[in-house]
């Protein structure tokens, strides 16, 4: 957090949001020092902080007072990406982010994540599922048996040549 | 969303919140205050006066007082069962430290009401270290605690009550301003005090986040180790008042002070809408949850019950509490 990394996890309900506490106490929890002044959290930044984040991220609510536990698990991810870039993080790291979540809303969230590369953050994606990997990626990394084994970049990188490295820790 | 839009949805949420409220948080438990409170009124024409509702004030402090810091402990789903030999143990170290001293000595009473807080202070962190840092069950290290905390009250005093302290020390617990008693006026400080942290401060969005799930505040850059140590120390912190106020009241330190004190602070804790797996609570919750159970006491004795019975009373009280709670969180899911 405080070298501008962020993460999100796999897990979203077990690991990523207070279920019980609404969408804008969840957005605000890793801003919590920006959002107070000498220990005390501003009521009005705090409601303005989570309405851009679920508006820019366009979380469908009744408002920012719904408890997240209600929410669809698309939009319970868009509340965590929202918190995570609430905090203008330059390295994002973001575990499977569509997993469990509608087409609609991954199509979202993939938008969400070329935004941000645009704005300069460094966005890393953890998954595996390989369109998703194949269409988002600048450079894929592949993992087999618990560590890197090759770097192939957007260009290389085919369906056939990722699984290869995948599933045998070699190439072609 | 057009601004004016958003506002009067977060208004219709916010409606929406208050009744939910009414029906689920503390709204039934103030209900059943006040009904409880009309019924001794009529019941017995000696409850709706000033000096039996003084009386109820003062006779709950020193659980109200120790109950702020455990309001705390318990929204990050930990537990504290040392805060009644902490009250001991803290009116007894200032004791010891105040030894022989005559009613003028201010000196000497202050400093009796410094080392009070620091021994709270200091016995509250090592709860919180062991709990936080060592990932000990709060449930066994706060009982070992209290253990411990119980065993040096009865160490230093070799079993045998001390008394007679400073002005300066009683004054917390013995003198009255403007016709009201100081341990009702501590009380609703600490009261005022807990509600301002818990509710407005970033300390109190994190016991919260913390309370509600551990793992996703620790993922989202929360001090997840230095929060639970800081409840405990708090918890130390307002047993040392209560503490304080105790031995200032009685103008003596009992070895056996406040012994099962720590039942009946968890008890106006979970009264009050505090759920004991962490995440939700309130300091309103737990001061109506402390005065439920003072007025309780006081009605069963105004109507002339056996006080044998009034423990009883109190434990099915505690029970229909827990009940309702979990009945309404149930219904949630």
């Amino acid at each position: 957090m405080r070298h501008g990394l962020v993460y999100t996890s796999e897990d979203r309900k077990l690991e990523g949001l207070v279920l019980d506490a609404s969408i804008e106490e969840n957005i605000a929890l890793s801003s919590l020092k920006a959002l107070a002044t000498g220990g005390f959290v501003s009521r009005a930044r705090k409601r303005k902080l989570a309405r851009d984040a679920s508006t820019r991220f366009n979380v469908r609510s009744s408002s920012v007072l719904q408890v997240t536990g209600t929410l669809s698990g698309g939009n319970q991810q868009k509340v965590i990406l929202g918190r995570a870039t609430a905090t203008e993080p330059a390295v994002i790291m973001l575990d499977e982010p569509t997993r469990g979540i509608d087409v609609g809303a991954k199509t979202e969230i993939y938008a969400h994540m070329v935004s941000m590369a645009r704005a300069g953050a460094a966005v890393v994606m953890v998954s595996s599922e390989l369109p998703e990997l194949l269409g988002m990626s600048d450079r894929v990394l592949v993992m087999y048996r618990g560590s890197i084994v090759t770097e192939i970049a957007r260009d290389n990188a085919h369906s056939e040549a990722v699984i290869q490295w995948a599933t045998t820790g070699a190439g072609a | 969303m057009t601004s004016t839009a958003a506002n009067r949805a977060d208004t219709e949420a916010l409606s929406r919140r208050v009744i939910r409220q009414l029906r689920s948080g503390i709204g039934p438990l103030f209900a059943a205050l006040v009904l409880i409170c009309i019924a001794l009124s009529i019941a017995s024409p000696e409850f709706l006066t000033t000096s039996t509702l003084t009386n109820i004030m003062v006779q709950v402090s020193v659980v109200g007082i120790a109950a702020v810091g455990g309001t705390f402990v318990i929204i990050t789903s930990g537990i504290d069962l040392s805060v009644g030999s902490l009250v001991a143990l803290t009116g007894m170290v200032a004791a010891t430290v105040m030894a022989g001293s005559t009613p003028g000595a201010v000196g000497l009473g202050i400093a009796g009401l410094c080392v009070a807080l620091a021994v709270g202070a200091a016995a509250g962190a090592l709860n919180g270290l062991a709990v936080a840092w060592l990932r000990l069950v709060p449930f066994i290290v706060t009982l070992a605690m209290m253990a411990m905390a119980r065993g040096l009250t009865l160490a230093i005093s070799d079993g045998r009550t001390k008394f007679d302290f400073p002005n300066a020390f009683t004054a917390f617990g013995a003198k009255t301003v403007a016709g009201l008693p100081m341990p009702m006026i501590v009380m609703l400080v600490i009261f005022a005090i807990g509600h301002v942290l818990l509710r407005k401060t970033t300390f109190g969005h994190q016991v919260f986040a913390v309370g509600g799930n551990q793992e996703a505040a620790r993922l989202a850059g929360i001090p997840v180790h230095r929060v639970v140590f800081l409840t405990y120390m708090l918890a130390g912190v307002t047993a040392a008042i209560a503490g304080i106020v105790l031995a200032g009241r009685l103008n003596s330190a009992l070895p056996s002070a406040a012994n099962g004190l720590e039942l009946q602070v968890i008890a106006a804790v979970v009264i009050g809408g505090t759920s004991l797996a962490g995440g939700r609570g309130s300091i309103v919750g737990t001061f109506i949850g402390v005065v439920l159970i003072g007025v309780i006491n006081v009605g069963l004795s105004l109507l002339g019950v056996n006080p044998f019975w009034t423990q009883f009373i109190q434990g099915g009280v505690i029970f229909a509490a827990v009940l309702l709670d979990a009945l309404s969180q149930r219904r949630k899911q």
